[in-house]
């Protein structure tokens, strides 16, 4: 595509817009509380917007609409599920964890468990999933920015490397939730002007969008039918656990808990961001049908994740297109911040204070040490991304769902729910959960045949998570009603004033 | 989301302390079984309706609403209206309890 001067002037607002954010963040920072957690000043709204923000990745948008295109009703696979986990975080997560903890999801796991086993276990989940998400989303920034801006690769990617460091150096968790905030705005009106425009060309009902559609189709029928996005009914319910329990246990998303001032703001915010993420998968089932309807059918160009832009283009022109190529710049920018401050936390906070200095480390030292972090994480997903350049890393944006289902979320619900969780169970469960997550997914179609080139794949299945939770939830239960050490009978003892703490807020120890 | 005010809560004027501690717990043990069963609820619709897509392929590309709409759009929109109402309901009780908590802490 040539270069675009409306998206080269939106991109180059947004980025002037998150720059002053930062500046001014970084002015408002004084301590560990506002790098981690906004220093807690976050009201709901805000909150609800920036959760919506950093879970509304480029997939979202670009993926759904792409799988609406070409496969047709399977699309609405992505559109529930991406929706799917929100009410579980909010009825059984948010508001205890919240009343918990200060920082981070590992505050709450070592609560009542031993810091130091928990932090690292924490913070190796955390560094998995992240990374692997980063590098999925640094991979497709740079084919983005490449077919969008005529930038090269190499150059694109160093160019949101940059950024994103300078986001979290500077600005921490204040600039990042603002980016968000700012950035599901932009995502969202756009959305909306493209649904109304889609309508007043078609008609102001789903039948005829569908309809033009099907009209499109040279197989209706087939365009009509699901079944070819999943093959089998093991792989769709796995990838229906993953959707509805993973978000609970990523990370980045489980940190905004943390940036507004108690558990009823947390609980707030959830209600906002599920409404929020609801209404705009609403609004992609209307563009995935209507990218069907509008554009040819067969090979896009830059392929069919291009389809929302070519969408774009076909209903408001270049000034669309450019509007909609500098959104999708803007939400890679904004997703990879967050997750870099999650990676930057597991780092700083968990492992070099709390398992390293045993909790004695100075605010200050912390401060220095999750900075250095900052461009350590961002130099690597930046190298990283140059390596995988030519790779398929379609295994990468499942991996985290995964293992945030299995490891963090199967952990967090048992250490705020069953008394009988032990640190040995933890521990035990975790590991199985990321360890089982990564290996099956590594030896299953996606990775050992498509990546590795082998001829039929050891794990038959696309998904693992059935049997990577299951069996991250039976080894945390044997191992602790097994546990029968003095630490353990402690722990188990320790349960009834956590889960009141959890319940009624701090101060109810 | 509109917020619950006190009086849309049911508060009733004056309780002994004894009388709200009840009514607090009474409104914690019914939060916490609906947020149990709203939470399995999610669970089993939505990997259900994941499975329908595999497994009932021909049943869900029917036509059931005007010319085009299957029952698969049809199943999905219901799906997403079942969170937000899940959520709708769950946030009223949560109000409750809210209420609840300052008239406990009012009345102590």
């Amino acid at each position: 595509m040539p270069n675009n001067p409306i998206a080269v002037t939106v991109f180059a607002a947004f980025v002037l817009l998150t720059l002053a954010i930062t500046y001014f963040a970084n002015r408002r920072s004084r301590g560990t509380q506002d790098f981690y957690a906004a220093g807690g000043r976050i009201t709901p709204r805000q909150n609800g917007l920036a959760l919506a923000g950093d879970y509304l990745s480029v997939a979202s948008l670009l993926g759904t609409v792409a799988v609406f295109f070409t496969l047709g009703s399977d699309g609405l696979l992505y559109a529930v599920g991406a929706v799917a986990g929100w009410p579980i975080a909010m009825f059984l997560v948010g508001e205890r964890l919240r009343n918990l903890g200060r920082f981070s999801f590992s505050d709450v796991l070592s609560y009542r468990l031993a810091e130091k086993p928990i932090r690292v276990l924490a913070a190796v989940c955390t560094l998995c999933l992240s990374g692997s998400y980063l590098i999925a989303q640094m991979v497709g920034a740079g084919t983005l920015v490449q077919l969008l801006f005529n930038i090269p690769y190499a150059q694109a990617v160093v160019m949101v490397g940059a950024l994103m460091t300078a986001y979290v150096t500077f600005g921490g968790m204040v600039a990042t939730t603002w980016i968000q905030i700012v950035k599901a705005s932009f995502l969202l009106i756009t959305a909306a002007v493209m649904v109304m425009l889609v309508f007043q060309r078609m008609g102001l009902s789903l039948d005829s969008v569908i309809g033009g559609a099907l009209a499109a189709r040279s197989d209706p029928q087939q365009f009509l039918q699901p079944g070819r996005l999943v093959p089998d009914a093991v792989s769709a319910a796995s990838l229906g656990l993953a959707f509805v329990l993973g978000p609970a246990g990523l990370p980045h998303v489980l940190m905004r808990f943390f940036t507004v001032k108690d558990g009823q703001s947390a609980r707030r915010s959830l209600s906002y961001a599920t409404t929020i993420i609801a209404i705009f998968q609403l609004a992609v089932i209307v563009l995935g049908y209507a990218a069907a309807a509008l554009l040819p059918e067969g090979p896009l160009a830059g392929g069919a994740n291009m389809a929302v832009m070519h969408l774009a283009r076909a209903l408001g022109g270049d000034v669309l297109l450019g509007v909609a190529a500098a959104v999708a710049f803007a939400t890679i920018l904004a997703v990879v911040s967050g997750l870099t401050l999650a990676g930057v936390a597991a780092i700083s906070h968990d492992l070099y204070k709390h398992v390293l200095k045993d909790g004695q480390a100075n605010e200050a030292s912390e401060l220095r040490v999750s900075r250095v972090a900052t461009v350590v994480l961002g130099a690597s997903a930046v190298y990283l991304s140059l390596l995988f350049q030519h790779q398929n890393v379609g295994f990468l944006a499942t991996l985290p769902l995964v293992i945030a289902a299995s490891a963090n979320f199967s952990m967090l619900i048992l250490a705020m729910y069953w008394r009988g969780l032990t640190t040995r169970g933890a521990v035990a469960g975790g590991a199985t959960g990321l360890i089982s997550s990564v290996a099956l997914i590594v030896l299953s179609k996606k990775v050992w045949v498509d990546v590795l080139g082998n001829a039929h794949s050891i794990f038959p299945w696309e998904y693992p998570t059935i049997f990577s939770l299951s069996a991250a939830l039976l080894v945390a239960f044997v191992v602790s009603i097994s546990d029968r050490s003095t630490r353990g009978e402690q722990e188990r003892a320790a349960f009834t004033a956590q889960f009141e703490v959890s319940e009624r807020g701090p101060g109810h120890a | 989301m509109p917020e619950v005010s006190q009086i849309d809560a049911g508060l009733s004027p004056a309780f002994t302390g004894a009388e709200s501690s009840e009514r607090l717990e009474r409104a914690l043990r019914a939060q916490r079984a609906l947020a149990w069963v709203l939470s399995i609820s999610t669970l089993v619709i939505t990997v259900t309706f994941f499975v329908m897509m595999t497994q009932a392929a021909s049943l869900l590309s029917r036509v059931v609403l005007g010319h085009s709409i299957t029952l698969a759009t049809v199943l999905a929109a219901a799906v997403i209206l079942f969170y937000l109402g899940a959520i709708t309901v769950f946030a009223r009780q949560s109000d409750r309890v809210d209420a609840e908590f300052l008239q406990a802490r009012g009345t102590h």
